[in-house]
């Protein structure tokens, strides 16, 4: 004795808050109601009620986890197919199926399914075309037919204000990863029954991990056709699928409709290739990568202190920055740097600011730098007047003094461009500031300190470093002289 | 023992599909009406074949399935 | 092992340790080295980097991750935390854990990629729809940046919501000494409510949807008893505050800016202290009421306003009415950061 029943769907449907309910909310011949059962008995007998996560649109659609027998996430309208590539992605051995609507995936979140197929997310996409939006109470949806009469297309919609019916499946076929595309339809036995299969299909695609799968179903909507059950399935086969033809678009799996199988390129990226055993974050962060340094120290005996790089972008003023600031890391200071920030960036000038103290740093603005370096005249226009009292201002040779510097402020003029072409290497200008920096005890930091920064500023270019470490030296004896 | 649909007659709404879908058109609507106020699908009594197009064809889940000897 | 690195990519080490397996993001200026250290370590360590083709997608993906009951977390700046503001209200209607890191920038609209704190409502109060908060912390290092990420996920564990960790272009940008954890933290087991795909999370359901007035405000009540117990976990911090005549207030970057000012204050013989909530969501009332009680109050910002009306309001609330009425500000936008003279002027002015 054999039965033809329903499988995977809960007995009953408490979810729904009626007693001992066991209707759907589905109208009278709707095609969701059919594709919900066909979906449910597909994935009992493949056995994959426990593997699979169902993400819920919000749309006719929208209350299958009232029905169907497996986790459910139920995504906002639209997101379906961003949900899912996050379900899928977070869980890649669950069988992850998102079940969208004409409005939800042909509308509003087009792009987000466009994007994911694009990626070729691992989950099946189960895409119902009812040429209309049912839930919200029959508006035009993207997959409207010319003329079809709608709620928002009182007049029949009008290509001219509307543009044309949306023809999902073929766009999709546009792009290189989806696996599986096809269009079928359930209005009768025999559309209904290769539903049946191609609902499989897209179930054993995810069962085994292939790959993206677009499945569109043509359904009749009666209550919003206007029409009796029979009408409806009669619209949906003779008027819809003129417009929306039914078939295998895409089969990669199976080499369909003349396309080579495709097959799916093992990830190369070595960190994502899988390896033994993953590190863990201590062993990733342990290897050096020129970013390590000693514990920072208290010391209130060091007192704070603030500079300010400014020139043209390309002077090497932000390395500059950055090297006194790893000089001070390695003296175990507080210290912070940070880059222009704020208009001073018009007009490609370059600044950048480094705090160094021997206890946390409040405010990381240098409003009244200790020490200003200046490569152009812009930049010294700009900060000289607001060095403190007490405050050193280093400026290139090249730069006319045309603002004296405030009152207690010491100026050093240095020809650190004109050294660095002498010493045949122009780029180096900064370098030169670092000597001076040095040569006349600006920054209250050690002198190996300095030297050590600088050449860990060249870890990517290691045959500049003993280079850079003698124009060091040499600037710093023709400053000192 | 024979082959016959099994009707659950308040989870039917009436739409008929299953009537006009029936190769041995064994399936009728009824004139009663079920406890929604709906008139259910009803079997003419004999002619069923077990093929179960009935079944797929109908959007509920539990209105009716079909018993094969 | 302690690192010298940008507040964005502290961001990341601290999301890192704290068990993120999934990150979902879309480029965005000031806070693109946040995405780039994620596509660089996620994949290292075995774990999962996507770049979403919008802020919508990625909030959404977090949804999904979420709901599948893994840690996960974007980050973004105004612009983008605008789009994710229906993705948020998802997030908590559903109390899904889930990190958004918003790096805030000048607005609104375009606006530039420079430092503004005018993200302050729709973070702190929750700018989708319905009645609903994030756990929301503020960092002011890049120090800060890494624990309170960690403590972000903690949070969002703990209370099954979303947390938003809100810092600003500067932040960002900034590098400081980080000292990175010894460990990392043990992974949640979200498998009493995640939809996971194995058997015994298969009767689980993630959803938002109430169909029943009832249940709805059931599921309110519930929300809004949670947002309640949440305030234990509310921090606020004090500067040198005990004898302090005025109170100077402030959050993430302005945070520092008034501690700068307090000592210079005090350097010039003025009592000047600073209030920091930590937490801005729950708001550290009590700690603030107890810090301001019978002082003149101000703050120190980068937006319209938001953050002092804040302050009013919790004062108020705290039953500190006379000090609230009185609370001034200082506050520049557009992307310019207030001055420690400019705080340090209007102090004076106060006291005057």
């Amino acid at each position: 004795m054999k039965i033809i029943e329903q499988k995977g769907m809960y007995k009953e449907f408490p979810r729904c808050g009626k007693p001992h309910a066991r209707t759907t909310h589905y109208c009278p011949g709707c095609g969701h109601g059919i594709v919900n059962k066909l979906v449910a008995e597909c994935c009992a007998e493949m056995g994959l009620q426990d593997r699979t996560i169902f993400v819920d649109p919000v749309g006719c659609g929208v209350f299958t986890y009232y029905y169907w027998d497996a986790a459910h996430i139920s995504a906002a309208h639209g997101r379906a197919s961003a949900a899912a590539t996050g379900a899928a992605r977070a869980r890649p051995d669950a069988v992850t199926i998102a079940y969208q609507g004409d409005g939800d995936l042909g509308a509003i979140g087009f792009n987000n399914a466009f994007q994911a197929a694009s990626r070729g997310e691992k989950f099946g996409c189960i895409f119902i075309n009812n040429s209309l939006y049912g839930m919200t109470g029959g508006q035009m949806a993207p997959t409207t037919l010319e003329g079809e009469k709608t709620t928002t297309t009182p007049f029949g919609r009008d290509p001219a204000l509307t543009g044309h019916p949306l023809h999902v499946c073929e766009v999709f076929n546009q792009l290189q990863a989806p696996v599986y595309i096809a269009r079928v339809s359930v209005a009768d036995t025999k559309r209904i029954m290769q539903a049946r299969e191609a609902i499989r299909r897209v179930f054993e695609i995810q069962r085994d991990h292939k790959g993206y799968a677009l499945l569109e179903i043509l359904a009749p909507c009666p209550t919003n056709f206007g029409m009796s059950p029979q009408k409806a399935a009669e619209f949906c086969m003779n008027e819809m699928e003129k417009e929306f033809p039914l078939g295998v678009v895409r089969d990669t799996e199976k080499g369909v409709a003349g396309v080579e199988p495709v097959k799916h390129p093992e990830s190369q990226a070595l960190a994502v290739k899988s390896v033994p055993r993953f590190p863990t974050c201590m062993e990733l962060f342990a290897t050096p990568d020129g970013t390590e340094a000693p514990p920072v120290e208290d010391d209130p005996a060091v007192p704070e202190r603030r500079f300010k790089f400014a020139g043209y972008g390309g002077q090497g003023i932000l390395s500059l920055g950055i090297c006194v600031a790893e000089a001070a890391r390695l003296e175990k200071r507080h210290t912070l740097w940070f880059p222009s920030y704020g208009p001073e960036q018009r007009g490609g000038s370059a600044s950048c600011s480094v705090v160094v103290s021997g206890m946390p740093i409040g405010s990381p603005t240098v409003e009244h730098p200790d020490v200003l370096v200046c490569m152009n005249q812009p930049s010294y226009e700009r900060f000289a007047k607001d060095v403190k009292p007490g405050g050193v201002i280093i400026v290139d040779a090249t730069v006319p003094l045309a603002v004296e510097p405030p009152q207690g402020v010491k100026l050093y003029r240095v020809p650190a461009i004109k050294m660095a072409e002498d010493f045949g290497v122009p780029k180096a200008a900064n370098t030169m500031m670092l000597a001076a920096l040095r040569a006349f005890k600006a920054t209250g930091l050690k002198d190996d300190s300095l030297e050590t920064a600088l050449c860990a500023s060249f870890k990517k270019k290691p045959q500049l470093i003993e280079k850079n470490r003698e124009l060091l030296r040499r600037a710093e004896e023709e400053l000192k002289s | 023992m024979n082959t016959h649909p099994e009707i659950e007659e308040d989870s039917c709404k009436g739409c008929g599909r299953c009537v006009a879908a029936c190769p041995r058109k064994c399936l009728e609507l009824k004139t009663t009406l079920n406890s929604m106020g709906i008139k259910p699908v009803g079997y003419k009594g004999e002619g069923c074949i077990g093929c179960g197009i009935c079944f797929y064809n109908c959007p509920e889940p539990y209105a009716i399935k079909v018993v094969k000897a | 092992m302690t690192k010298f690195v940008k507040g964005n990519e502290a961001v990341v080490m601290g999301a890192l340790y704290a068990g993120c397996e999934l990150y979902f993001g879309y480029p965005i200026t000031p806070a693109s080295e946040i995405a780039h250290g994620a596509a660089k370590w996620f994949p290292m360590l075995g774990r999962t980097f996507v770049q979403a083709e919008c802020e919508t997608a990625s909030v959404n993906m977090m949804f999904g991750a979420a709901g599948a009951g893994k840690l996960c977390m974007t980050a973004t700046s105004g612009p983008g935390f605008s789009l994710m503001q229906e993705g948020l209200s998802y997030l908590a209607g559903a109390e899904l854990p889930a990190v958004v890191v918003d790096v805030m920038r000048a607005g609104p609209g375009l606006g530039n990629v420079y430092p503004e704190q005018g993200d302050y409502n729709p973070a702190v109060k929750g700018g989708g729809h319905g009645n609903y908060q994030s756990f929301v912390l503020a960092p002011a290092s890049a120090q800060e940046m890494c624990d309170y990420t960690i403590r972000a996920f903690k949070m969002a564990a703990k209370w099954r919501t979303p947390a938003i960790v809100l810092v600003d272009g500067l932040q960002g940008q900034m590098m400081e000494s980080v000292a990175l954890p010894d460990a990392e933290e043990p992974r949640p087991d979200f498998s009493s409510w995640a939809a996971q795909g194995e058997a015994k999370t298969r009767a689980n359901l993630v959803k938002s949807i109430y169909l029943d007035a009832a249940q709805q405000e059931e599921f309110n009540i519930h929300l809004q008893e949670k947002y309640a117990r949440m305030a234990a976990d509310a921090e606020g911090t004090t500067y040198l505050a005990d004898d302090a005549e005025l109170l100077i207030c402030g959050y993430g970057i302005s945070s520092r800016i008034a501690r700068t000012a307090a000592e210079t204050l005090r350097a010039e013989g003025i009592k000047a202290g600073v209030f920091r909530p930590v937490t801005l969501n729950p708001f550290p009332r009590a700690q603030l009421a107890a810090a301001a009680k019978g002082r003149k109050i101000m703050t120190i910002e980068l937006d319209a306003g938001q953050f002092a009306d804040d302050i009013r309001l919790n004062l108020a609330l705290a039953g500190l009415g006379e000090e609230a009425t009185r609370v001034k500000m200082v506050h520049r936008m557009g992307g310019q950061v207030v001055t420690v003279d400019d705080a340090v002027r209007s102090a004076k002015e106060m006291l005057a």
